[in-house]
Parts: structure tokens; sequence; C-alpha cells
């Protein structure tokens, strides 16, 4: 087959993603001439529902963003204000938050590896497909899937849109009893999970080696989830607050969800960028499966985001095990805060990568407007950057097919959550 | 532990009509049901697989829409819930019947199955109580699939 047809691409919808987008690729003389990822699902206008609302309704109300990660939209809500109201809160506060954030990249991880990647690196079209030759896995994943939402449960009284966590701290201590059978369990799947990393390592993911800025949240002391500064492989290192200095969002015509650019330049946030930056922090023992398993951190391979994400499961079930095992009741499970005017601002890690909130509160601590940034709209710019890479790395030569099969393999990749970013795929091939 | 012989799952989410799978599994809550009926909401098909693992039969419960009059209760076995598949309106593209169809691959469907689809006309419509048609009639479908199941 010539290199030099022209063809055009559509893939209307996307499958195996959460939100609903379309694809259309437009191939010249063997060369991509135009490629859009493009997002028509409407607005969902949460940033305006949410001007004049207390802080702890806007903590409830932006759970309801997204089905899957919940608990990271209500963290980075409760640490903006906690930071502008200066809340101190208990050890015993901090240690839950992050054990209820290790529940929810428990859940989303193993959602995302099971059921929407690991067909694609496998050749099944599904996961029912998968589960004809790979059952266990399948049973694998599931399992560790249902511990994570337990474990938000945990904290959150349910697992989707939980309603446990307040600004101070959360409305509800678990007893002994729910922690420790929840403990026994994270202790079990321990095993699950460092079988897991050594499966995901041996998958056949292509070699795909990109040039790509990381962002994350980095923290001198742990694996970043609910604390640290915004840094990046080309050397940014800012607090929270500064964001909208160096980050900026825009409009364009293809996408109901907002672009966003770092200096000027692409860039990756989500759990390769946040390996490739604190794989140091990770313990011992994973990274010496990793070293067994030959994987190195920082990679240039996109596709290493699967590898990322099992070993981001190994950690969050040690420091879940690490949280819980010596649980005591605290005498209050929040303290109490005052609110004041002012700009509240934080970042968090969301499972798909950094999530950054900002508020304008007025006296009463009402909300007056707010900006939220998720990190699906950071990563689309990056999204078309890598299938146009990838499609040429790949070869154009490729019957259509096979071209939409690549290009929906990178983008089900990224685990883009459309319904975050506004909501997926329908992929138009047009070849002159 | 008792084994769970029927665990009704009830699909659902806060919003709109879809509020109803979750209305009905607080309702049969608070009804008396032998220790071997066990309910549960669920938020997602993903979640299926796994709650159908432990149990003899299963009843799910979801929203439908299908032109009949609010509250009407249609009951579907596995093989007619195939060729109405709204996958691509689920999360992910993953629904009901596809979930049924892993927890097969799976080896862990029950020997019973049985999915009851509540009838709403419009589906952006906030449900804040189940129809008194809708009750009633799950309430009996429940009790006719379990005693069904002890002969």
């Amino acid at each position: 087959m010539s290199d030099q047809r022209n063809i055009s691409i559509h893939v209307p919808v996307l499958a195996r993603v959460e939100g609903e987008g379309a694809l259309d690729l437009h191939i010249k003389d063997g060369l991509i001439e135009d490629l859009k990822l493009t997002i028509f699902e409407p607005p969902r206008l949460f940033e305006k529902f949410l001007e004049k609302r207390e802080t702890d309704q806007v903590i409830d109300m932006v759970a309801r963003i997204c089905g899957i990660c919940p608990v990271a939209y209500q963290m980075t809500a409760v640490h903006a204000f906690e930071h502008l109201f200066e809340t101190e809160v208990s050890p015993w506060i901090r240690d839950m938050r992050r054990a209820f954030y290790c529940g929810e990249w428990l859940q989303s991880h193993s959602l995302h590896i099971h059921l929407l990647a690991a067909p694609d690196f496998l050749g099944f079209n599904s996961v029912t497909e998968m589960a004809t030759r790979h059952a266990a896995e399948v049973r694998r994943g599931l399992r560790l899937q249902t511990l994570g939402n337990d474990l938000i449960a945990l904290f959150g009284a349910r697992s989707v849109h939980p309603v446990g966590a307040r600004t101070g701290g959360f409305y509800h201590a678990p007893d002994v009893d729910s922690v420790n059978k929840i403990l026994a369990r994270l202790q079990d799947a321990r095993e699950d999970a460092s079988a897991l990393l050594s499966w995901t390592a041996s998958l056949p993911l292509p070699d795909d080696h990109q040039d790509f800025i990381s962002v994350s949240l980095h923290h001198e002391h742990e694996y970043p989830m609910n604390a640290g500064r915004i840094v990046s492989s080309a050397g940014l290192d800012i607090d929270a607050c500064e964001y909208n200095d160096h980050f900026r969002e825009f409009q364009i015509a293809h996408s109901t969800a907002l672009y966003s650019l770092l200096h000027e330049q692409v860039y990756l946030v989500g759990p390769l960028a946040r390996m490739n930056l604190n794989h140091e922090c990770l313990p011992q023992e994973i990274l010496a499966q990793l070293n067994d398993l030959k994987i190195r951190f920082p990679s240039d391979n996109m596709f290493h985001s699967i590898i990322a994400r099992a070993a981001e499961i190994c950690l969050v079930i040690d420091e879940a095990i690490r949280l819980l095992e010596n649980y005591t009741l605290p005498q209050q499970p929040s303290v109490a805060w005052k609110p004041r005017a002012g700009i509240a601002t934080a970042a968090t890690e969301a499972p798909r990568g950094l999530l950054w909130h900002r508020y304008s509160l007025d006296e009463q601590g009402l909300v007056r407007d707010a900006q939220i940034v998720p990190p699906t709209s950071q990563n689309q710019a990056r999204i078309e950057q890598d299938i146009k890479q990838s499609l040429q790395a790949f070869g154009l030569n490729h019957d259509e097919d096979a071209l939409r099969l690549h290009a929906e393999t990178v983008i089900r990749n990224y685990d883009p959550c459309i319904s975050c970013a506004t909501h997926f795929l329908r992929l138009n091939v047009q070849r002159d | 532990m008792t084994r769970i012989s029927t665990r009704i799952i009830g699909i659902g989410s806060h919003h709109g009509a879809d509020r109803l799978g979750w209305l009905l599994c607080d309702q049969l809550n608070d009804m008396q049901w032998p220790q071997t009926i066990d309910i549960h909401p669920c938020r997602t098909p993903a979640q299926l697989p796994e709650l159908l693992r432990d149990c003899d039969s299963a009843i799910v419960l979801d929203t439908v829409i299908t032109g009949q009059s609010a509250g009407q209760v249609i009951a579907l076995d596995m093989h007619e819930l195939g060729t109405r598949s709204c996958s691509r309106h689920s999360s992910h593209g993953f629904g009901i019947s596809e979930a049924l169809e892993l927890a097969r691959a799976l080896d862990q469907l029950p020997a019973a199955v049985k999915i009851l689809g509540i009838s709403v006309v419009d589906a952006t419509q906030d449900a804040t109580e189940v129809s008194p048609i809708a009750l009633p009639a799950v309430q009996q479908a429940v009790r006719e699939f379990h005693l069904a199941l002890q002969h």
C-alpha cells in the first residue's frame, strides 16, 4: 500500500472511556495534515453552580463532577478552604484523608487497567473477551477495585459521591471493627497487587518513546496525593497559588473542554508523570520489584502508564495498611474553623493526574467565583500530540481499522475522563 | 455467615430518574425479608460481577425508557437483555448486559438472574419517590422469584 494515499478516518464514538468525544484524522500525501480530538459533550457549568455556596456545600457538590474520582474533587476543595482559613488539622485527619484517597486510586486504577486498557494490549475487544483467556487476572482486578470502593465507603459512607468529608476533617470516624476488617483485606491484597505489577510489566506494550514534559505534585517526605508543590520535568517548582501565573487555559473551537498549556508548552499529568517525578518516594519493596522487572522510571514510553498505575496500586495498598494498622478512634473527627474572605487554592493528585481548584470567598465564606482545572483537560493537547507521533511511528500505511484501533489505544492509555473535562470517541479519517 | 440466596441489586445514581434504583433499595430494605435475601444499591454495572459472585440468584433493578407509562415494571431474562443493551449510554461503554456477560465469562454468574426494568418517561426528571405502581410490583416479583427458587 502506498504511503502517499490521502485518507480521512472518523471515529464517531470512542469506546471504553468515560464521556463522549470523537477523533477526526486527515492524512494528505502520507502525512497527518489535521488531527482533532473533538469533545462535544455540553459544558457542565459546575463552576457557576458553586457560586454563593457555603464551603461544605461545595465539598458535596464537587464530588458530583466525577463518579470515578469524587474523593479527588472533595480533597482539593477541602485543602483550598483550610489553607485560606488557616485551619490546622490533626495528624489523625491528615492520615485518614490519605487513606481515603488511597481507596480512590485503588478502585480507579484497577478499573482502568482491567476493563479499559489491558484488552487493547492483549488483542481483545473488551474485558469480557479478555476474561475468557485471562479470567484469574480479571477476577483479581475486580477484587482490587471492590476493595478500593470499600475503602472509600469506610470514610465517605458510600463509594460513589461520598459524603464523609468536610472542611476541618470528617463528619464521622469509622469504628475500629470496620477498620480492622478492611485492614485484613488490604493485607491479603498485597500479594494480588504485586502479581498485578509483574503482569502489567509482562504485557506486549508498544515501544513508543516520546519527548514530553511531566507535571505533578512533589512532596519532600511522601509520594504525593494530598500535598506538595507543583513541579515539572522542565524545572517548574511552584506553590498551588501560583498556578495561573504559569499555566494557561483556553478554549478551542472543536472542544467543549478547555485546553491547558504550561509556559505555552504541551505537558502530561497522570500516573506516568507522577511516577517520573516521584519514583524515588516509592517504598523499597516496590522499587526492588520494578528493578527485578527491568522497568525504569523516569520513562519516556507513554505506554508505561499502565505499569505506573500498577506500581501505584502496590503503593496505596502499602500506604493504607501503614495508615490503618494502629487505628484508634479520635476524640473528634474534625476541627473547628472560621471562614474568611480571600482566595483559596489547592492542588491534589487525582488518579488521572493533577487537579487544581481556586475559589474566591467572601467574609461569610460563600463562593464568589470558582475555577476547576481537571487532569483530562490538561492532557488534551498532549493526547493529540501523542496520537500524531504514535500514528506516524506506527505507520500511516496501515488500513483504517488498524489506524483507528491504534489511535483509540493511545487515547485510552490516558484514561481520559471527559465527564470531568466536560465528558467521548468518534474517529473521522480523511485521506485526500 | 448466612449464605445469600437472592441478592437484589438496585442500579442507580443521585441524578434524575436514575435515582429510582436506589430509592427502591431503600424501600425494600424497610420491609421484612428472609435473612437469605440481601439488598444492595450499586452505582455502576462494573460493580455487578463482584456483587454476583457470592449469591445463588440475583434480581437487578434499573430504570428503563420503553414508551410505557411511568412505574410499569418489565421483567427480563439475560437473553432478552442482550438485544437491548444500551452500553453507548453507560459509563465507559460498560452496561448491565456487558457486566452480566463478564460475570458469565468469569464463571461467577448465579444460576438465576432476573432484570426488573422500572419504566420512566423522562430520564432527566428527578425521582423523589417510587411510584405507587412500581413498589408493589417489584415486591411481588421479588417474592415470586424467591419462592420459585425454593421449589
